[in-house]
């Protein structure tokens, strides 16, 4: 930041004035410090202040930023975690059909695909080619009033993010799913279920996909930061104002302090995730406790 | 003797591997790569920056994939872009797999408090998301592909590590690494001789994940230009791609074929992972 400072054409007295409102004339422990103490100090916590977009701190912008990335994130995860427990456990107990291999295939080749590269494809097919989805949205149609219009506006603008993930998380949660329902079905408590002539309904939904949900949602928290990661570059390609966008944005001026702000509360989404998946064990599985 | 041992016991893996559908796919995909990015200067008609026609041409005999806006071949590019992108997948892959299966080995053999302490340190890791902490570290130093490497490595080996040490417990009670014991094996005998070896197979498969991984992360990087704009690898294909409006254009055949072929890559290493995994169940 310094050397950026320094290289630029301010006034030597602009520059003085620059460093001491940022606090960059202090040493580096100093600056940490004040780093820290401007974070725990102040409620709430505003994180220091954004270089590029000065009189506002890093909380504004995080703040922002963060429904929209809460929104993207919860609605994908929404559609296709539940969707892919239920296709996954419909493959586990048709084990060894065409579908099966044939979701086996498609599930490892999503793996391997690039959520950026699927975003592309989806902006060249759906909004070049066929102009049904605005390519990306606009910062301009961020209005904060709720009408209809731009209700209607947000919607039509996210689905195709929203799209381009769940398209990529579905298969892998089918096929996490599909496998512990393998597993499940082969235990003992299945084979009687089986002999007390339980319809095959109640014995996939009821006894086997309650018994294989739970390494499901474990897999669901310990991915979320991939899931994340994910998101943020589908966030970039569609210029979706969420915390990816900001990140990137950052980046390219060289924030310091925004890009610190946005991985610190990235890595906070993961822990939460992951107590949230904690959580939700103590309702699926009553032998869990406190 | 001991080589042609060593040889056998490698192509009676080979044959393993090769049995299903699935590891025939996958060791046909990863061959196949292999080859294109060895012998990349046969296979590719032209040398990836040559001007070799009008810019902005579209697919022919002379120029397969078309050329960009300065008229280099776009098939030669991605013939040579298969060595930058192999090369970060295998490293990353193996850098996350010699980690992640120490700290695994070590916290299941030792267990207490040293196992303890490395299993929180799995999770402290385990909750870093990779691509915030890429582009951080992208803006602060100067971009390089090594640097990438490494911290793709360094932060993508605690889903190894977990899987390891929960194998190493369970090995660990059987009796005959007690016989090693008694025998008057060392700690670091028993976990280098006898445990190891029975680990490989697993770690594979752990570890062709990661590589997959840092194959797709880094050329996110690449893509959304903070990675080495002068490496060519297919996430830059991709960035040039773009950034030179392929996507309004309507020129499919500059975009599609480099996220393809990291899929392509993903799926083939994957396949051969699951390969080498049914060794290790066949065995035990």
């Amino acid at each position: 930041m310094v050397n950026i400072l320094a290289s630029s054409d301010l006034l030597p007295e602009q520059r003085q004035q620059l460093m001491q409102q940022l606090g960059l004339n202090q040493p580096l422990w100093v600056q940490f410090v004040q780093y820290v103490h401007q974070t725990l100090g102040t409620f709430p916590p505003n994180f220091g202040y954004s270089f590029a977009h000065y009189p506002l701190t890093v909380w504004q912008l995080v703040s922002a930023a963060l429904p929209w990335t809460l929104l993207l994130v919860g609605v994908s995860q929404l559609i296709s975690w539940p969707l892919g427990i239920l296709f996954g456990a419909w493959l586990g107990w048709h084990r060894g059909s065409k579908v099966d291999s044939l979701m086996f295939g498609i599930s490892n080749f999503m793996w391997g695909v690039p959520s950026y590269w699927l975003a592309t494809i989806l902006i060249f097919v759906f909004a070049i080619e066929l102009k049904v989805f605005p390519p990306a949205l606009s910062s301009s149609g961020l209005a904060s009033s709720l009408s209809l219009a731009e209700v209607y506006s947000i919607l039509s603008h996210s689905f195709l993010p929203i799209l381009t993930l769940v398209l990529l998380n579905l298969p892998q949660h089918a096929l996490v799913m599909r496998n512990t329902m393998v597993t499940v079905l082969d235990e003992d408590f299945i084979m009687a279920a089986k002999a007390r002539g339980l319809r095959s309904r109640t014995l996939i939904l009821g006894h086997a996909a309650r018994n294989a949900l739970l390494p499901s949602v474990t897999n669901l928290a310990l991915s979320f930061g991939s899931i994340l990661s994910g998101a943020y570059l589908v966030e970039i390609i569609y210029s979706y104002p969420g915390m990816g966008y900001l990140i990137e944005q950052s980046a390219l001026v060289r924030d310091y302090p925004v890009l610190e702000g946005v991985f610190f509360f990235s890595a906070i989404l993961v822990i939460v995730a992951n107590i949230l998946a904690d959580l939700a064990y103590v309702f699926l599985d009553p032998r869990v406790e406190f | 003797m001991e080589i042609q041992g060593f040889l056998r016991r490698r192509w009676s893996d080979f044959k393993i591997i090769t049995q299903t559908t699935t590891g025939k796919v996958g060791f046909g995909i990863t061959l196949l790569l292999i080859i294109l990015a060895v012998f990349a200067p046969w296979i590719a008609p032209y040398p990836p920056h040559a001007i070799t026609g009008p810019s902005y041409a579209r697919p022919s005999w002379s120029h397969l994939l078309g050329t960009d806006d300065i008229g280099e071949d776009l098939f030669s590019q991605l013939v040579w872009a298969s060595r930058g992108s192999l090369l970060i997948g295998i490293s990353a892959g193996l850098i996350a797999t010699i980690i992640g299966v120490g700290i695994g080995l070590v916290s299941g053999y030792f267990g207490g408090k040293t196992g303890e302490g490395l299993m929180r340190l799995t999770d402290t890791v385990l909750v870093l998301p990779l691509l915030p902490l890429l582009i951080v570290i992208a803006s602060i130093f100067p971009s390089s592909v090594i640097l990438v490497i490494s911290v793709i490595g360094l932060l993508s080996w605690p889903a190894t590590s977990r899987v390891i040490r929960s194998q190493t417990l369970t090995l660990r009670s059987r009796s005959f690494v007690d016989a090693c014991k008694l025998s008057g094996m060392s700690d670091t005998e028993i976990m280098l001789k006898v445990l190891l070896p029975n680990m490989i197979p697993l770690a594979v498969l752990y570890g062709v994940f990661a590589a997959v991984n840092a194959v797709v992360i880094e050329a996110g990087l690449d893509f959304i230009g903070l990675g080495s704009i002068n490496n060519l690898s297919w996430g830059t294909m991709l960035y040039f791609a773009l950034s030179r409006n392929a996507l309004l254009r309507g020129e499919w055949w500059w975009f599609i074929p480099p996220g393809a072929l990291i899929a392509v890559l993903g799926i083939g290493f994957i396949l051969l992972g699951y390969g080498v995994e049914r060794i290790g169940r066949i065995r035990s």
